[in-house]
């Protein structure tokens, strides 16, 4: 493992690793480390991706160096830009509007369910979240989705959210959609296999072992025997990620 | 005619109980216009938007809103979750039209058209249809496909923020910065736009392509209105202003104070008009704010 390897420029490399070449990728709020995903998968195995950022599509061989990945939309962030997605009508084309999204919540199921609503009892709300921002509809557009969480602990993974915002695999079909294709948190990456879909863990992040993962998690995970260690970064995705995706070390921080 | 009028002016045609949209998308919010809103005390407001942003936060700390349609409540980067809209959400005091970004555009778009409904795609599946009854889950009869009923949410009134307009009402934005905004114009009954500037009629016949907004109902000429948000071509997010709103609301709450005697709120609403807020800011500040959308030389800010 590279050293001094951050906890998010790792998050980067693993989501730049589940985009393809010809994929469209808008990504949402607050989500830092898969800008940076999606950049970095553009300037290495997946030159023909389109990013759309601050609703700008980015033409990255017409710029120099890219925005840096932040939060925020700032119109001055679609420097590059060959198009603009006209936030109104965004909707309108969804056959062109992302064929990969990337879903947060702060409680995340078995099945691959967020929540970003909030929690309930009785019939009034415990905690109000942030709201469903985009992810309810965008996870039933998009061709492929990703959930991704910044921390991992039981009461971020739960055997069922309180509420669902965006489906998993156990409601996606009530919609005719799917689940998620993968899972990415500070202990693991993880996927949802047939034909129970739930969650299993296919790699180990540093610092992690299979059965602190399990303690981590409110449910039980499949695939605590088989699996492995992250394949580490690469070379050239290191050199990519911290000389022209991040080279002001934001994901260091 | 001129349609030029006062953020106090536009304020004061809200009336009680009235459903209101607000535009921007985490930042070109008409902030000048809400707090004009908010000192006024109107109240039983329903608030609709922005599609993503907090600029009903001190709306909802002033006590105005009794409902709110808006798909996430926050500043991103600083301010995950707006505190007073939690707070109030929490104590059963600020209903929910429960959306995400989509399902509201679609519920604007029905009532632009006219229509009481729109299919959409989204939101089966999940929560949603429970906490907010008015989408209905349904099948398509010929095609078979499950679909959700969205019903129109028509506004009483939208306010929004832009770049410049001229007397008449023709409203300009910088790049792409409308956003959602003519969502929220075309399901709104009148419409009234906050610029920065104003602009000859003269540049708008030289290029009408760039009229966004047709003669709106009203036009309030307030920069740097949308302070404490980020306003394109005009002034950066303040996020020193944002913790500090975010720290003493949750100062008042942990004391038992209500949210709308915390300090924080007073402050923001003790100016009594736009002129006299700037002033309270202070120059060094709004120097800083704006520095970068100063034009360079020979270069233009649109």
């Amino acid at each position: 493992m590279a050293s001094g390897l951050g906890i998010r420029e790792l998050d980067a490399v693993l989501i730049s690793r589940l985009l393809r070449d010809g994929d469209r990728v808008l990504i949402g709020a607050n989500l830092v480390a898969p800008r940076a995903g999606a950049l970095l998968a553009a300037m290495t195995h997946a030159p023909g991706l389109r990013i759309c950022q601050a609703l700008g599509w980015i033409d990255l061989a017409a710029v120099d160096a890219p925005t840096p990945p932040r939060t925020g939309m700032d119109v001055r962030d679609a420097a590059g830009a060959e198009a603009y997605l006209r936030d109104h009508e965004a909707y309108d084309d969804v056959r062109r509007l992302s064929t990969f999204f990337v879903v947060g919540g702060f409680e995340i199921d078995a099945t691959g369910a967020t929540n970003l609503l909030g929690i309930r009892r009785d019939g009034r709300w415990l905690r109000r979240g942030p709201g469903a921002i985009g992810t309810t509809s965008m996870a039933v557009l998009a061709e492929r989705t990703a959930v991704y969480a910044t921390r991992h602990d039981p009461a971020v993974f739960v055997e069922r959210c309180s509420l669902t915002s965006a489906p998993g695999w156990r409601t996606a079909a009530a919609g005719g959609g799917t689940g998620p294709v993968q899972c990415i948190s500070p202990a693991g990456v993880f996927d949802f296999p047939e034909p129970d879909r739930r969650m299993r863990l296919l790699h180990v992040r540093p610092g992690w072992t299979p059965e602190r993962v399990q303690e981590a998690t409110g449910f039980a995970i499949a695939g605590l025997g088989e699996a492995t260690a992250v394949p580490p970064p690469t070379e050239r995705e290191l050199e990519v990620l911290r000389e022209r995706v991040d080279p002001d070390g934001r994901l260091r921080d | 005619m001129t349609r030029l009028l006062t953020a106090e002016a536009a304020a004061a045609t809200v009336a009680p109980g009235m459903t209101v949209g607000i535009g921007g998308l985490q930042g070109n919010h008409p902030m000048a216009t809400i707090r004009a809103l908010a000192r006024l005390g109107t109240g039983g407001l329903t608030v609709v938007g922005p599609p993503v942003g907090m600029a009903g936060e001190i709306l909802i700390a002033a006590g105005g809103v009794r409902r709110l349609a808006a798909p996430y409540m926050g500043a991103e980067g600083v301010v995950a979750v707006a505190p007073a809209y939690r707070a109030a959400v929490q104590a059963g005091e600020l209903e929910l039209w429960e959306c995400d970004e989509a399902i509201l555009l679609t519920a604007l778009r029905a009532a632009a058209q006219g229509l009481p409904y729109l299919p959409w795609r989204g939101g089966l599946g999940t929560d949603l249809p429970a906490l907010n009854p008015a989408l209905i889950p349904y099948v398509d009869e010929p095609s078979g496909t499950p679909l959700l009923r969205v019903p129109a949410l028509p506004l009483d009134v939208a306010l929004l923020r832009a770049l410049e307009a001229d007397e008449h009402g023709n409203v300009r934005y910088h790049a792409h910065s409308a956003f959602a905004d003519p969502a929220l114009a075309r399901a709104a009954r009148r419409v009234y736009v906050e610029v920065e500037r104003l602009v000859d009629h003269a540049a708008v016949l030289d290029a009408p392509e760039r009229t966004v907004h047709h003669r709106v109902d009203g036009v309030i000429v307030a920069p740097c209105g949308s302070h404490p948000f980020r306003a394109a071509a005009a002034i950066d997010e303040d996020s020193e202003w944002l913790l500090e709103w975010a720290a003493g609301i949750r100062a008042a709450l942990a004391e038992g104070v209500p949210v709308a005697e915390a300090d924080v709120v007073t402050r923001a609403l003790a100016p009594p008009d736009h002129d006299a807020y700037l002033a309270g800011l202070g120059a060094d500040r709004l120097a800083r704010l704006t520095q970068a959308h100063r034009p360079a030389a020979g270069r233009s800010t649109d």
